[in-house]
């Protein structure tokens, strides 16, 4: 007993250091009281130098606007984050002119920036220890964008390997093993498998933007009209990823915007799209989009119509609030509207420029 | 030798002051024999216009217009280091400026505004600036200002070749000649430069304080103006201009992507731009008929699928007549064919467009004392409704003595902006319902001049209200981006400016003084945050000062210019939560010249030191700018003419 009592503070000392390895550390330097939010992601303006992250603190109605510099001893996101992803404890913003990607922790302190291989980034999703970046490439030439790719990144050794994926990869899911990559330059969705590495195509009417998942593990796709790739449908497109197919849900005038256009509500019922409708007058306006998953339809009545500017649409994965984003210019403030899940108005907060989603700690 | 004469009885003229009681001669011949194809002043009482000396035009011949007029006027230029600059107006847009090149406005249809960095002054042998609106004279775009290039008629009998080398800073050079051939009534004038820029120059990131090498930010611009002119009789003669421009440059890569993320992204722009203008002054009804023909194309990133350009047919016919000395009038009419060229657009939604413009201008001096000028204008465009342009000026002399006068100026002037191309056309977000761009300018001046033996002042007091409708910009829309007539925007101001010639013991001193007060204000917008504030990119104070020594062969300059604080945004950052302001600066210039002969013939040997006290500072977020730089010119003007 003597013995075990001698071994008392080498076995307290051992418990101490297994469990400083254990998520609890991360817990420790990230505390949820800090971390908890939603992070409006405000592009500004290509080459523009607007952009910036507000800070909503949704439990105590609080807004704190230029987050990144205030974490960053107020140095400016000087590239426009296309997009923000949170992964593994580590945010990372994809950002344009110039292209770099950039690593955050969940307090938003620069942690390191990504600049080989990463051209134009549009977008990225997680899998094991990769993150998968879609990258327009360079010299596009705005029609098929032949020379876009996908990066892979190794989260955990830095290393990077180029995928080529002509036809300018946008959103991108991963969904029963496999990655699916939403074409703004091809009338498809490109399908990766993630064992293999080889690519297929699902055909759709019109090019894309946005992909969102549900909780079944099959996609929603934005089918956008283009100018250079005639749709002949528009709409919202259902991917089943057991078979890999589309059906379309036909619906004009979806957002081109490259923010968050798709949203899918907390309860899996509805998915939100940002869409114009024509008024009393025939002007058309910007508004938000109900389809009921259930009934396959859209719904009569618009979440919110009538918004000149509006941007992208996000749900707060823990009350189900809606955001829905306004921009109001690359160099001006936009607007924040909440709608609470059951599509009512309760608050508007005044945000950064260009607001294009929110990505949500706890 | 009669031109000569002539032109030096006018501006010794000018100096006695004696001109301001005839200005209707100083118009007429001075702007005439100077500036070809600029006689716009005469019907314009009351307006604020302005000639660049040609001793500044020399100065500023290595570069774009934006540095000549950044350094000399009280005009603001949001610009980086070469590669992009564009003009502000007392406060107004950079499509709110007309840039004329005889009946053209060079202006790109489809952006609606020029590029100053890719003007070259070393073409011209004039440039001539308006203040505030002038669309009854200018047609469409001419709400904040103008500005004219002009080319000097010389009538050559024999020869005459001017060459300039530069080099400089950066890896600057400039090559030009200037070839006048002729036998006094039949002259080609050929111009010709080639510009480069390397600007590989360092600059220290204020983020970081790290120290860099500019990358990706070259400049290489070519163009020939090709003149020939013949002469019927000394008051009869065509004249015909062609302007080829080949500019390319690297779209500088910002402080930020340094080392690692540094883009490599280009223009490539090519002009054609031809005036060929016939004038008769032998009736009492004088006329002229001038034809043109602009080619413009932009290709973005060498990626020929991706053209924007546009093709532009124009003629004009204009008659005047002066009744007597203090009653005057012409008419005319502007005829423009376009046709795009741009990739996106649809050949369903625009094909082509016609516009033609009608007016009526005159004058009229109903006392000693009073010139009275009104200005209509009435543009009619294919499928579009442009208003009707008036303009009104009145000039009253309220002293004259010997030595001084002194007058007060006033103008009214409408004006509008048709939207551009992209604004009407551009697939899926452009609109064709957009409304013109509508402005009304109210002017008020003092013009002070005094000249003695030893000192000729100019000294101009004025103070403007600008208020522009329906200003269209692009924001976000509801599916995209999208062009609106969304905002009330008024600018004020006061504007002074002196000009100091002083004689002093063989040694000639030219001081000048500009000065701009300009507050702005967005008196109505859709995004009600907006409202009351100040437009971005318009500093409230913006000066500069030039002094010039000249004995005999000996020259020397300095000049002082002075940027005040603007906004770059309205969206702000956490330092500026309410529009990132950026700082004000102050730079200083300064060169020396020294004239010698070789074997009889004109050379000049000069140097320029740019930013001299060597200060650190943005234009723009962002964009590094020239630390301190060199320049050494050697310009030789070898004449063979008959008369010299």
């Amino acid at each position: 007993m003597k013995k075990l009592l001698k071994l008392l503070p080498f076995f307290l000392a051992a418990i101490a250091l297994f469990s400083s390895c254990s998520d609890d550390e991360t817990e420790d330097l990230f505390p949820s009281e800090l971390t908890q939010g939603a992070y409006i992601v405000n592009y500004g303006g290509y080459e523009k130098a607007t952009s910036s992250i507000t800070k909503y603190d949704y439990e105590a109605d609080k807004i704190t606007e230029f987050y990144y510099q205030l974490q960053n001893d107020y140095a400016e996101i000087t590239s426009a984050p296309q997009f923000a992803y949170n992964y593994e404890d580590r945010i990372y913003l994809m950002n344009n002119a110039p292209d770099n990607v950039v690593v955050l922790d969940p307090l938003f302190v620069a942690q390191d920036t990504l600049t080989t291989m990463v051209v134009k980034p549009r977008s990225c999703v997680g899998y094991g220890d990769y993150l998968y970046i879609s990258c327009w490439g360079p010299n596009p030439d705005w029609v098929d964008l032949p020379n876009s790719y996908l990066l892979k990144y190794n989260v955990i050794s830095g290393a990077v390997e180029k995928l080529a994926l002509p036809g300018g990869p946008e959103d991108l899911q991963i969904a029963n093993g496999k990655l699916y990559a939403a074409l703004n330059y091809k009338q498809a969705i490109a399908v990766m498998d993630l064992s293999t590495e080889e690519f297929s195509y699902i055909s759709t009417p019109a090019v894309s933007t946005s992909l969102v998942k549900d909780k079944k593990g099959n996609l929603y796709v934005a089918l956008i009209s283009s100018y250079k790739h005639t749709a002949t449908q528009t709409g919202l497109g259902f991917i089943d990823t057991n078979s890999d197919e589309l059906t379309v849900y036909e619906l004009d005038n979806v957002s081109t915007s490259y923010a968050s256009t798709l949203a899918i509500s907390k309860d899996q019922s509805e998915i939100y799209v940002v869409a114009a409708s024509y008024d009393a007058e025939w002007n058309m306006v910007g508004g938000v989009k109900v389809f009921d998953i259930a009934s396959k339809n859209f719904k009569a009545s618009n979440l919110v119509s009538d918004i000149t500017g509006i941007n992208g649409v996000s749900v707060n994965p823990v009350n189900g609030d809606i955001y829905v984003f306004i921009s109001n210019g690359s160099t001006t403030k936009g607007n924040m509207q909440i709608f609470n899940a059951e599509g009512n108005k309760t608050n508007e907060k005044t945000v950064g420029a260009a607001p294009a989603l929110a990505i949500f700690l706890d | 030798m009669r031109r000569f004469v002539l032109l030096t009885l006018v501006l010794v003229l000018k100096g006695t002051g004696l001109l301001a009681q005839n200005e209707h001669v100083l118009d007429s011949v001075l702007l005439n024999e100077v500036v070809t194809y600029a006689p716009y002043k005469k019907y314009q009482a009351g307006a604020k216009l302005e000639s660049i000396p040609s001793a500044q035009i020399e100065i500023g011949q290595s570069a774009g217009l934006d540095q000549l007029l950044t350094r000399f006027t009280p005009i603001y230029f949001k610009s980086n280091a070469g590669g992009l600059s564009t003009i502000r107006v007392r406060g107004t847009a950079p499509d709110h400026t007309s840039v004329n090149f005889g009946g053209i406005n060079i202006n790109s249809l489809t952006l609606g505004h020029s590029d100053f960095s890719r003007v070259p002054v070393y073409l011209f042998d004039g440039v001539d600036l308006q203040y505030g609106s002038s669309s009854a004279v200018n047609g469409s775009g001419a709400i904040g200002g103008a500005v004219f290039l002009g080319l000097k008629s010389n009538w050559t009998e024999g020869a005459r070749i001017k060459a300039t080398i530069s080099q400089g800073s950066f890896g600057e050079q400039l090559y030009g000649t200037k070839i006048y051939v002729g036998n006094g009534k039949l002259e080609s004038v050929t111009r010709l430069y080639y510009f480069m820029l390397k600007n590989d120059f360092s600059f220290t990131r204020p983020s970081d304080g790290l120290e860099f090498d500019q990358q990706n930010a070259m400049i290489e611009n070519m163009g020939v103006i090709q003149e020939v002119n013949y002469k019927f009789s000394s008051k009869e003669w065509w004249k015909t201009a062609i302007w080829l421009e080949n500019d390319w440059h690297q779209v500088q890569a910002l402080m930020s992507s340094h080392p690692e993320s540094v883009p490599n992204e280009t223009l490539d722009n090519k002009h054609i731009r031809a005036w060929s203008e016939y004038e008769n002054r032998e009736h009492p009804l004088q006329y002229k008929g001038g034809i043109g023909f602009v080619h413009d194309m932009q290709v973005y990133d060498a990626n020929e699928v991706q053209k924007i350009g546009t093709n532009r047919l124009i003629a004009e016919f204009e008659a005047k007549q002066d009744v007597h000395a203090g009653f005057g009038y012409k008419f005319g009419a502007k005829y423009k064919y376009i046709k795009p060229d741009v990739y996106a657009y649809s050949s369903d939604v625009i094909e082509n467009e016609q516009s033609a413009a009608f007016y009526l201008s005159s004058f009229y001096t109903p006392l000693t004392t009073l010139k009275l000028s009104l200005n209509l204008r009435q543009e009619i465009v294919s499928n579009f409704s442009v208003p009707f342009t008036p303009s009104f000026g009145a000039e009253y002399r309220l002293l004259l003595t010997n030595v001084a006068v002194l007058k007060l100026t006033g103008n009214l002037a409408s004006s509008y902006r048709i939207p551009t191309f992209n604004d009407r056309f551009w697939p899926e977000v452009g609109n064709p319902d957009l409304n013109p761009e509508k402005g009304m300018n109210y002017e008020l001046g003092l013009q002070y001049e005094y000249c003695s033996s030893f000192l000729q002042s100019n000294l101009k007091v004025n103070g403007f209200y600008m208020d522009v409708k329906d200003w269209i910009e692009w924001r976000p829309g509801s599916i995209g981006w999208e062009p609106e007539n969304r905002s009330r925007v008024i600018s004020r101001g006061v504007e002074v400016q002196a000009n100091n010639d002083f004689d002093f013991r063989k040694v000639n001193l030219n001081f000048r003084v500009n000065y701009s007060f300009n507050p702005t204000e967005i008196k109505e917008d859709q995004i009600l945050d907006l409202v009351g504030k100040e437009l971005i990119y318009v500093p409230k104070h913006v000066g500069n000062a030039y002094l010039m020594a000249k004995q005999g062969a000996w020259s020397t300059f300095v000049n002082v210019g002075y940027t005040g604080k603007r906004l770059a945004d309205h969206s702000g950052s956490a330092k500026y939560p309410d529009g990132t302001v950026l700082d004000g600066y102050t730079l200083m210039d300064f060169g020396l010249a020294k004239d010698f002969k070789v074997k009889e013939q004109n050379f000049k040997l000069s140097l320029a030191v740019n930013n001299l006290p060597d200060k650190d500072y943005q234009n723009q977020p962002d964009y590094a700018m020239w630390r301190r730089n060199f320049r050494l010119t050697l310009s030789s003007d070898l004449n063979f003419n008959k008369y010299k």
